[in-house]
């Protein structure tokens, strides 16, 4: 019944709103707008696309020539084999890398545990004067170009021995994970609620308790993926091991001595005249992509993992 | 309810012959944030085993004082106290005091649900608990019982805490205050962040707390306060401007800040 009224008894003081009713060519008019916000819309993400397309154009090439150039070094023989010139294929690279797996094993073993507890302090007592200025020289020190990390490692670990070791290669490389992890460590653990160290500590929890099983075991799948992405770096480094592992064309697992590495194999072997080294160093590359892609995955996945519990809980 | 001190009831004496809870006296405290004093010579005395609420707008110092009673206030950098409170007749503040032992006695829920993520439900029922004879299993269950989660999660204890509703969780960190047998409980908020129906599962298990425990809850919540409370203290701005019976202080403020407060004036 009202439906039926109201068109009559609106009618008088609804004029007014009937002249704002578009007419034809204001419709029209509104289509050319939407025309044209759909055309820069399509334009815009057009170079969006084309941006990200270029930017990812170097990264394609680089794994396309890996994978092609490198597979074909791929063998049984590459993987157990040493460097022997006597082959057409040049032997293998097990040496290499075995040692990198040695150097990298020190380096965290003497640089996670470090950079962890440091990143630790850093994220619960952030406005010390030691955090302060261990936080700038963490800064300083992932800012140092490597080849001084080098320098600096074979004068502190290399001279006064002697000679070149694994352990000095290992200690360069912990040089380096050291700030790498403690500033990744800091930024996931001050991610963890005050609240719930509060809470920890209303529980009648001791500080050293709240830290390591409320603070860290929260924080620890980040900090976990933090430490893989940093040995991942850090596996891939030449420069530090230059003086310090130095190299090794023979078979070694002793850390007291000059020790082979995938880098150096890769650096030696690619500018070295004979084709079967160099087909070595594609494939040494190819490895050495693969772990590091793979420690990347491993963190990855070990951050969704988190982010989905966290998620859960909110 | 206008008792202040009620007579002992059944939940608490879980572990048979039981101290009274003692009284918790605020005497003359100040507290700052740096070069900021956020309350100011306040006293409060909480009687044994009764429920005292402290209401007051947002920044009037309600939580301050009682993250004072268990020493968290000061855990917070810069900050720090002047004054007395006392457990019966030993002073929290005391020198040879350590905050940790206070801590234990003291029970604290947050406004915000604060399980520990990584742990199970079990685990932080756990986190604290003082075995009184009871195995864990035991302990466990009493204090899920008492804060009124047994039902709802007994056939998943092991199941991440985080998989809780946040109303559960709540009740949750009431449960893991609980198993700790403190003889004071302090709550900040506590039903801030939750549904009505979660709010009055708290509210009734603070009202079968009393006699076994001293409470003292902060709550913005004039009703709240109302239903909990056996008294109640109106702070401003730092300052306590009335305490009385919660009835008397509901029903004939002799402040007319209170008045305005309570009646929805302000805050």
């Amino acid at each position: 019944m009202s439906s039926i009224v109201s068109p009559t008894v609106l009618g008088a003081p609804s004029g007014r709103r009937e002249r704002r009713v578009p007419g034809g060519h204001e419709l029209a008019n509104a289509s050319r707008t939407a025309q044209r916000r759909q055309r820069t819309d399509r334009l815009a993400t057009l170079l969006i696309w084309s941006g990200a397309a270029l930017a990812l154009l170097p990264l394609a090439l680089i794994i396309g020539l890996l994978l092609v150039r490198g597979s074909a070094a791929l063998s049984v023989a590459f993987f157990t084999e040493l460097p022997d010139l006597s082959l057409p294929s040049g032997g293998g690279i097990a040496n290499a890398i075995a040692g990198s797996a040695l150097l990298v094993g020190i380096a965290s073993l003497m640089g996670l545990p470090i950079g962890i507890a440091a990143g630790l302090h850093l994220a619960t007592h952030p406005h010390t004067r030691l955090s302060r200025i261990s936080r700038y020289l963490s800064d300083v020190l992932n800012g140092v170009p490597s080849i001084v990390i080098g320098v600096f490692a074979w004068e502190v670990f290399v001279r006064p021995v002697g000679h070149f070791s694994a352990w000095a290669g290992g200690l360069a490389l912990a040089v380096l994970l050291v700030p790498l992890v403690a500033r990744t460590t800091e930024t996931v653990v001050s991610l963890v609620p005050v609240e719930l160290t509060e809470a920890a500590l209303a529980l009648g929890f001791p500080r050293w308790r709240t830290s390591l099983q409320v603070v860290l075991r929260t924080a620890l799948p980040g900090i976990v993926t933090g430490a893989l992405v940093a040995v991942a770096r850090i596996a891939g480094e030449t420069a530090p091991l230059l003086f310090t592992a130095f190299g090794n064309a023979f078979w070694s697992m002793s850390p007291d001595e000059p020790i082979a590495a995938l880098p150096l194999t890769i650096y030696a072997y690619a500018g070295s005249p004979y084709e079967g080294w160099q087909t070595l160093a594609w494939g040494g590359a190819l490895v050495l992509l693969l772990l590091v892609a793979g420690l990347s995955v491993v963190a990855r996945l070990a951050t969704r993992r988190q982010l989905s519990r966290v998620g859960a809980g909110r | 309810m206008s008792v202040l001190v009620a007579e002992p009831r059944a939940p608490g004496a879980t572990d048979g012959a039981l101290a009274p809870a003692p009284r918790v006296r605020v005497e003359q405290l100040s507290a700052w944030f740096g070069s900021r004093r956020v309350v100011h010579d306040v006293s409060i005395d909480c009687p044994s085993g009764g429920v005292t609420a402290i209401i007051g707008p947002s920044g009037c110092g309600k939580s301050t004082v009682l993250r004072c009673v268990n020493r968290l206030h000061e855990t917070v950098p810069g900050a720090r106290t002047s004054g007395r409170i006392l457990l019966d007749h030993a002073d929290v503040y005391d020198e040879r005091v350590n905050p940790v032992s206070i801590r234990r006695r003291i029970g604290m829920v947050f406004q915000r649900a604060t399980p520990f993520p990584h742990w199970s439900i079990r685990e932080n029922v756990l986190a604290a608990a003082r075995a009184a004879g009871g195995t864990h299993d035991i302990i466990v269950e009493q204090a899920l019982e008492r804060a009124a989660l047994w039902r709802e999660v007994k056939d998943r204890l092991h199941h991440p805490a985080t998989a809780l509703s946040i109303g559960q969780q709540q009740r949750l960190c009431v449960a893991r205050a609980l198993a700790a047998r403190p003889d004071v409980l302090l709550l900040d908020e506590p039903t801030a962040a939750l549904d009505p129906i979660s709010t009055q599962r708290i509210e009734e298990l603070v009202y079968e707390l009393r006699g076994a425990l001293t409470v003292v809850i902060v709550t913005h919540n004039m009703q709240q306060a109302a239903r909990v409370s056996d008294q109640t203290v109106f702070m401003l701005a730092g300052d306590v401007i009335e305490a009385d019976a919660t009835d008397t202080l509901v029903t004939r403020p002799r402040d007319p800040r209170t008045e305005a407060y309570i009646t929805g004036r302000f805050g």
